[in-house]
């Protein structure tokens, strides 16, 4: 185990430094000037070239690199191009508990959620019950966030037009206004994971060693609870990875139409201002977060199935 | 499965779409915590401290909406767009025009009680000419005329040879030439008196968090990436203001600050952006309000390079728009067309211009005469636009079906990103292109002299032109005769569009939504405002 996660940590180390290099090449080849950017609708030689000194983009795109990659070493990303004269890890700190109080909760719910309705899917075909939570799974799926969203304002909007409780359009701070961008980031996931477990599960319940516990006569919820859903519940823990990829692009789409001050926020704005150095330094805290989870995901993996190496 | 899916889905939408049209018909209650003024300043997430620091601006409408509610300068511009004592309770001009006098009112104080002296005006001015803001582009630009600040920037020297103080509430100012809008630049808030006492207690850049200036409000909470909160300032000369409360809330995306207005969570929303596809809904309500912008949408056609260095061409590109359908139908109504530079509300307008008007017989007319009968032989041209920009987006399609109906020439559409856009109109790299300006200060000579005399900064489409030229010098000097400068702005602004210099599409709107439980708002040409902020009340 130990031996894994050092290599993990290892690998960890090259997938930041690609990211790094990666960004910073996309970024500076990407057409658009951030300078122009800031001056705006003034045109100015002469402020135009001040400017590119003083973020020192005159100098060759080398210079800049080494000088990036040694500040990053010491902890420093750099001073914002937008946020004048603030430094890119105070807009970090200011940005990440937004996002991490939007961000959990929906992850959480995903499985919470998700796996319940995929077992009752799976074990009630036929039933009204299996309309529903499939019929739910299949249209949370299939509708993106970004449709999805504006389709719950709109309903919002008219309870509150015609006199019902409603909940806040947009805002954060309460957990009112929380309610409805966790929904809409939790739903894909929900849906992906009850449509998984679904799947997973029936393929399980045909097996050998499921006949054999109903030949012994154990009740049904035994079947599933303790033999079932332990393998049925594999591909879901796979999915526990990409699922933390899922909600970092959802939180790109919600917090931007709830207005809520981010990391995704962040991240949209960045392109938008060319802040460079803002974008390289989120694009990096995503990655690490990415491969991180993967790590988790491997090491739970191995404990639900022992026949599963972690150094393999 | 598939037809109860079916089914579960038709529900849903037919659900939204029912209750949508509900709300439509609705009103917005009037109801609000009492005394508390709620607006949303759209399309920024966060103001930094440099945001809200005069001299640094560098946002525009988001930050001047606030900084006006918080600083004050020596003068203002007032509901009429006239320049009106602020700071200063009168002054005098002299030396040709070259040097003012200003008073300053004698018991002016910050919104904290500190006296406010001729000194505070002349360390502010000192301070905004610092090599801190050397790279601050409005500061730049508004008190280039003072002699001696250049100086200052370059770090040769520490105060602005051209700022004295003669007394305790006696200021000199001196410019290098006689500037007619030397006041105008003076009323933005890059000019606005500064508290020393705070920036040296907080730092240059955190003091804004804790903002106190002569204007009608403070800062009394900073709230980064949600909202800021200004309390009344006690000591605002106009008197303490009614409103216990001013809160603006940061909103990126102008849809947003629409629902919040719609389910009472906002008192005014529309101060920056108004959600284009909300319009049509927008105007049903009656607390909506519109009225003209200072703004002009204008192609400046590359007069460097054929064909576009032919004033026939030009002409007949601009003769072959259908601005009014292209404003009503194809851009929702945003926008008024235009015949002119100068948009309606600006001091010096002219509504007798001869120009821009929809007229294809004529345009093929001018078509032909510059050799091209029928579009026969046009070279392939191109229209540069923004793809982040819906409006311009639209626009070129609908400009490009135009001259293909009415010319008959094949325009290609050359969509670039932002920033890649901006560097084309920078290296003069375009032969048509969009460009969207918007008033520094309501005087002509922000949209002509500016704009258009030979070798300026912003002079994209390398217009020259030695007649208006010589005329938009003239009246750029003449100092306190302004009916006199309009009428050679008015010849000059003629010249230009006889040239074609501009192809001038519209002018802008400013389209809001003010809760009518808040009185005491207005709309004039810079947007939402108040004659006076002492007595808006809110509910």
């Amino acid at each position: 185990m130990l031996a894994f996660l050092l290599r993990r940590a290892l690998g960890l180390v090259f997938v930041l430094f690609g990211v790094l290099t990666l960004t910073f090449i996309v970024g500076h080849l990407a057409p658009g000037d951030p300078v122009l950017t800031i001056m705006g609708q003034r045109h100015d030689p002469a402020l135009y070239h001040r400017l590119r000194h003083v973020y020192g983009l005159d100098q060759p795109l080398w210079q800049q690199y080494l000088a990036y990659i040694g500040g990053v070493l010491h902890g420093n990303f750099g001073i914002s191009y937008h946020y004048t004269d603030t430094p890119v890890s105070t807009l970090l700190l200011r940005d990440t508990p937004a996002t991490l109080q939007l961000g959990i909760p929906a992850l959480l719910l995903g499985p919470l959620l998700g796996v319940p309705l995929g077992i009752l899917a799976a074990t009630r075909q036929g039933k009204p019950a299996y309309t529903v939570s499939t019929g739910l799974a299949l249209l949370l799926y299939s509708i993106p966030t970004f449709v999805l969203a504006p389709l719950l304002l709109a309903i919002d909007i008219s309870l509150y037009n015609s006199g019902y409780p409603s909940l806040p359009v947009a805002g954060w701070g309460t957990l009112s206004e929380a309610v409805l961008p966790i929904l809409v980031l939790a739903a894909p996931n929900v849906a992906y994971l009850a449509r998984l477990t679904r799947t997973s599960l029936l393929g399980v319940l045909h097996e050998d060693y499921i006949r054999t516990a109903r030949a012994k006569g154990l009740k049904g919820r035994i079947i599933i609870g303790r033999h079932a859903l332990r393998l049925a519940l594999l591909p879901v823990v796979t999915f526990l990875g990409p699922s933390l990829a899922l909600i970092i692009t959802g939180t790109f789409v919600v917090e931007n139409i709830f207005n809520i001050p981010g990391i995704g926020f962040a991240v949209v704005n960045s392109i938008f201002t060319r802040d460079y150095p803002l974008m390289q330094a989120l694009a990096i805290v995503l990655a690490a977060s990415v491969v991180i989870m993967n790590t988790l995901t491997d090491v739970i993996y191995s404990m639900l199935d022992p026949r599963i190496e972690l150094a393999a | 499965m598939t037809t109860t899916l079916g089914r579960l889905t038709s529900v849903l939408v037919l659900l939204a779409v029912a209750l949508g049209g509900c709300g439509g018909s609705t009103q917005s209650k009037a109801s609000g915590p009492a005394g508390i003024l709620r607006l949303s300043d759209e399309g920024i997430p966060d103001l930094t401290p440099a945001d809200l620091d005069p001299p640094a601006e560098t946002l525009g409408a988001n930050s001047i909406a606030v900084m006006s509610l918080i600083d004050g300068g020596l003068v203002r511009l007032d509901a009429n767009l006239h320049i009106a004592p602020d700071g200063a309770s009168s002054w005098s001009v002299g030396n040709g025009g070259r040097t003012y006098t200003f008073h300053i009112r004698p018991h002016l104080r910050f919104a904290d009680g500190t006296p406010v002296t001729a000194a505070d005006f002349a360390y502010s001015l000192d301070r905004a000419f610092s090599p801190r803001y050397a790279g601050a582009a409005n500061a730049q630009a508004f008190l280039s005329h003072i002699v001696g600040g250049a100086a200052v920037t370059a770090g040769k020297a520490k105060s602005v040879s051209g700022v004295r103080v003669l007394g305790r509430d006696t200021l000199q100012i001196t410019t290098d030439k006689p500037v007619a809008v030397f006041l105008d630049e003076l009323a933005n808030p890059v000019a606005a008196v500064v508290p020393r006492h705070l920036i040296q207690r907080y730092g240059p850049e955190a003091w804004t968090e804790h903002a106190v200036g002569t204007g009608p409000f403070y800062v009394k909470d900073l709230q980064h990436g949600k909202e800021i909160d200004l309390a009344p300032n006690p000591y605002y000369w106009r008197g303490k203001p009614a409103l216990k409360e001013v809160r603006i809330l940061f909103v990126q995306n102008p849809d947003t600050a629409y629902n919040l207005y719609r389910t009472g969570s906002l008192d005014v929303m529309g101060m920056v952006q108004f959600p284009s596809d909300k319009l049509a809904e927008g105007r049903k309500l009656s607390a909506f309000h519109s009225a003209p912008y200072l703004f002009t949408e204008y192609l400046p056609p590359n007069e460097r390079k054929p064909p576009f260095n032919n004033v026939h061409v030009r002409r007949a590109f601009s003769l072959a728009i259908d601005r009014t359908a292209l404003v009503n139908r194809f851009l929702g109504g945003q926008y008024v067309p235009a015949n002119g530079i100068l948009p309606p509300g600006m001091p010096g307008y002219n509504s007798h211009l001869r120009g821009e008007q929809f007229n294809p017989t004529q345009a093929q007319a001018e078509l032909a005469r510059a050799g091209y009968p029928g579009g026969k032989g046009f070279p392939s041209v191109s229209l540069s636009f923004s793809g982040g920009d819906p409006g311009q987006r639209a626009s070129a399609q609908v400009l490009q079906r135009f001259w293909s109906k009415y010319l008959h020439v094949s325009v290609g559409l050359n969509q670039m990103e932002q920033g890649a856009y901006n560097n084309a109109l920078n290296a003069e790299n375009f032969q048509l292109a969009f460009i969207s300006w918007g008033m520094d200060y309501p005087d002509p000579q922000d949209f002509l002299s500016l704009q258009l005399q030979t070798g300026v900064g912003n002079n994209n489409a390398g217009f020259s032109n030695a007649r208006f030229d010589a005329l938009t010098k003239q009246a750029d000097t003449m100092v306190g005769q302004n009916a006199a400068r309009y009428k050679l702005y008015r010849q000059a602004e003629q010249i230009a569009l006889d040239q074609a210099a501009w192809i001038v599409l519209y002018w802008g709107r400013t389209d809001v939504l003010i809760n009518p439980r808040v009185h005491g708002l207005i709309l004039n040409g810079g947007g939402l405002t108040a004659p006076n902020w002492a007595s808006v009340t809110a509910g």
